[in-house]
């Protein structure tokens, strides 16, 4: 009943134009059946992927990891309707399925858990975001502390859930350390600054020059990992070692893709028969070069214009060591603000995003949020334009890339912008 | 620090490391850019909680989470430099958690008290409603510092994001009565300067004691004119108190 309310729901919001049709549905299914998840879960083979940063790009990972060619019978919620009402009409959209991986968010983390029985939960990385919403990461850390700390060694269906967890993250560290049964990764964690006050006694988590970590105070450290990324190798504790070549750019993907090589293995139900392997994974993710429009390149006015993502301090972080990796030192950048409540209404994070390392571009301040951005980007003494619409923002930075030499016109425009401010340039690309 | 050669201006954020959970690591950066701006010889440091708090003239303490809170009065008050400095004639501008362990006591994660640095008759209980989050706008009190010409300063805007609610002791004053904001909707409304007893929230009031001179200047954030942002608050920052006695005389910021 509330399986064919919630598909009905989702067929009429895409007839009338209303949306692409993904959450309404789920959320009136919920509301007609709450446990509709777990009845939609049932008998599934379930991977959960959950963290601050990465969540989206792990979750198609993860799919092409365990996909042979296309990603036909595994469901996922691609869109990043990363919520309940979002799951419910993943699972709906593809059935029948076998194989589920989703993308959660941080907060519903315990109730994904409880109502799907994962074989696998995937770990990333927790650091400030939307703190409206979440208040502060120890509270998050604490939850996620105590539902892994719930979970049965021997759990549904006679399998058991196995939790993959980064650990040079110490938030998530401890929050995983309860679970039963870990593969530790040492994916590395850039962004160390909400992780300084030692979560479990107080105390201060000294970072060491090798990566390791450890409390000055009690006996809380790094635990012993199963497997770490050196470089672009993927080294495991017994001692293999596979190359990490993949599609997408960045460090922070290459970790990403850590994880997974090491989750996909663990899916081992009655709908991954044989499983994959760590090489098979890390082989079919060479072939995904862009996750949801991320990552990718488009075409305007004859000039090649990057599309990512970021959505907090580590996020931008992560996305300006990218641009000095793989981008072009005279590129334009074009960086859109918004603060709607996918986004988190408080911008005061911009303060901690160090925009001083764009001295030097040509920057166009644009989104909902431009002026806010404008007023950190003067302070950062970051010469900018502030063009409130996001196409003009972009035509804008084209047009000043084509200025600058006839070297450059060639030269690709990075377009950066968080959450919602990113898919209203696409819907408008 | 207030004695000898003024230059240069050190403006000093106190652990970014513990406290810069909010975004309060851009007050050092404002408060040194437009002093820069205005041809001062300023330096900005950042003092992380593994060393020693340095002598400054300038201190910014953010908002954190409980138990980096936690850490950080004990770290400060064993470290001695801030208090010292304060007694030279330092200001702080202390914000969220980074004003509550000024006062007396402030409580942690499971609402235990905690001894703060005392350098402000204030006291933080947990708070018995939700979490106050939220846009944030105060007028400030008509005896609140005024810039040197006179003029006195433009509302205050921010956003609010904490648990706390702190009690004003009889040496100290508010700074600021909350127009939009949690404590408006919350039925908490304005109260006289220096009530013992009333409360507000943490974010919204500044304090200092009576007995200290009144600041003849002060500056607290990046507030534009009314209107001059397309959407909601805009060009501000965070929510954000100031505390101490005055600062330069003749060298407004």
């Amino acid at each position: 009943m509330a399986v064919k309310v919630a598909s009905g729901i989702n067929r009429l919001s895409r007839l009338l134009g209303r949306g692409s049709g993904t959450v309404i549905g789920g959320r009136v299914g919920l509301a007609v059946d709450p446990m509709l998840l777990a009845v939609l879960a049932k008998d599934c083979d379930v991977a959960l992927v959950s963290g601050t940063n990465g969540k989206t790009t792990t979750t198609w990972m993860l799919v092409a990891a365990l996909s042979e060619g296309d990603s036909v019978g595994v469901a996922t919620n691609t869109t990043g309707a990363n919520m309940p009402a979002g799951h419910v009409a993943a699972l709906i959209g593809t059935r029948p399925v076998g194989t589920v991986v989703l993308e959660v968010d941080e907060v519903y983390l315990g109730r994904l858990i409880e109502d799907t029985h994962p074989q696998v939960v995937v770990l990333l990385n927790l650091s400030r975001d939307q703190l409206d919403r979440i208040s502060e990461v120890r509270m998050l850390v604490e939850r996620w502390r105590s539902v892994l700390g719930r979970l049965d060694p021997v759990g549904h269906g006679g399998s058991r859930t196995v939790v993959v967890a980064n650990a040079d993250d110490p938030m998530v560290a401890w929050a995983a350390s309860t679970a039963p049964e870990v593969r530790w990764v040492g994916a590395g964690q850039v962004w160390r600054d909400d992780a300084v006050g030692c979560p479990a006694c107080g105390g201060r988590i000294v970072f060491e020059a090798s990566g390791s970590w450890h409390c000055d105070h009690c006996e809380f450290g790094r635990p012993d990992r199963f497997a770490w990324l050196e470089g672009d190798v993927l080294a495991l504790a017994d001692g293999r070692r596979f190359p990490v070549v993949i599609g997408l750019p960045g460090q922070f993907n290459r970790a990403n893709a850590a994880m997974v090589a090491v989750a996909a293995p663990e899916l081992v139900g009655t709908h991954c028969q044989p499983p994959v392997s760590i090489a098979t994974a890390l082989e079919r993710l060479s072939k995904l070069h862009e996750v949801a429009g991320r990552f990718s390149t488009v075409q305007r006015k004859g000039r090649d214009i990057r599309l990512l993502l970021a959505k907090n301090p580590a996020g931008w972080t992560a996305i300006f060591d990218l641009l000095d990796e793989s981008g072009d030192a005279t590129s334009p950048v074009v960086l859109s603000i918004n603060a709607r409540v996918a986004d988190g209404f408080d911008t005061s994070w911009l303060w901690d995003v160090p925009f001083e390392r764009l001295i030097g571009r040509t920057v166009v301040a644009t989104g909902e949020r431009c002026r806010d951005l404008a007023v950190r980007l003067r302070y950062a003494e970051v010469d900018h334009r502030v063009v409130p619409d996001v196409l003009e923002a972009v035509d804008m930075a084209i047009g000043n890339a084509g200025r600058l030499s006839v070297a450059t016109t060639s030269t690709p425009v990075e377009f950066l912008g968080n959450y919602t401010a990113f898919a209203q340039l696409r819907s408008r690309l | 620090m207030a004695t000898g050669a003024r230059s240069p201006l050190t403006v000093v954020v106190i652990y970014p490391d513990l406290l810069g959970t909010y975004g309060d690591g851009g007050n050092g950066l404002v408060l040194a850019r437009r002093a820069k701006w205005r041809g001062l010889d300023v330096s900005l440091v950042q003092a992380p909680s593994d060393r020693p708090v340095p002598r400054g003239d300038i201190y910014c303490i953010g908002g954190g989470e409980d138990g980096p809170q936690v850490r950080a009065a004990s770290t400060l008050i064993t470290d001695g430099t801030l208090t010292r400095s304060v007694e030279d004639g330092a200001v702080i501008l202390g914000v969220c958690a980074g004003f509550q362990l000024l006062g007396r006591e402030f409580p942690d994660a499971a609402d235990r008290p905690h001894d703060g640095l005392g350098l402000l008759d204030v006291t933080t209980r947990k708070g018995t409603d939700l979490r106050a989050v939220g846009e944030l706008v105060a007028t400030l009190e008509p005896d609140a510092p005024r810039s040197s010409d006179g003029s006195g300063l433009p509302p205050l805007t921010g956003f609010e994001n904490h648990g706390g609610v702190t009690t004003i002791g009889p040496g100290a004053l508010p700074l600021a009565r909350v127009i939009t904001g949690w404590a408006t909707e919350a039925g908490m409304g304005p109260r006289g300067h220096g009530g013992g007893g009333s409360s507000a929230p943490t974010s919204t009031a500044r304090y200092w004691p009576e007995t200290w001179r009144w600041p003849t200047c002060c500056w607290v954030g990046p507030w534009g004119p009314a209107g001059s942002a397309s959407h909601s608050s805009g060009s501000r920052m965070k929510k954000r108190m100031l505390c101490g006695p005055s600062v330069w005389p003749g060298r407004e910021l």
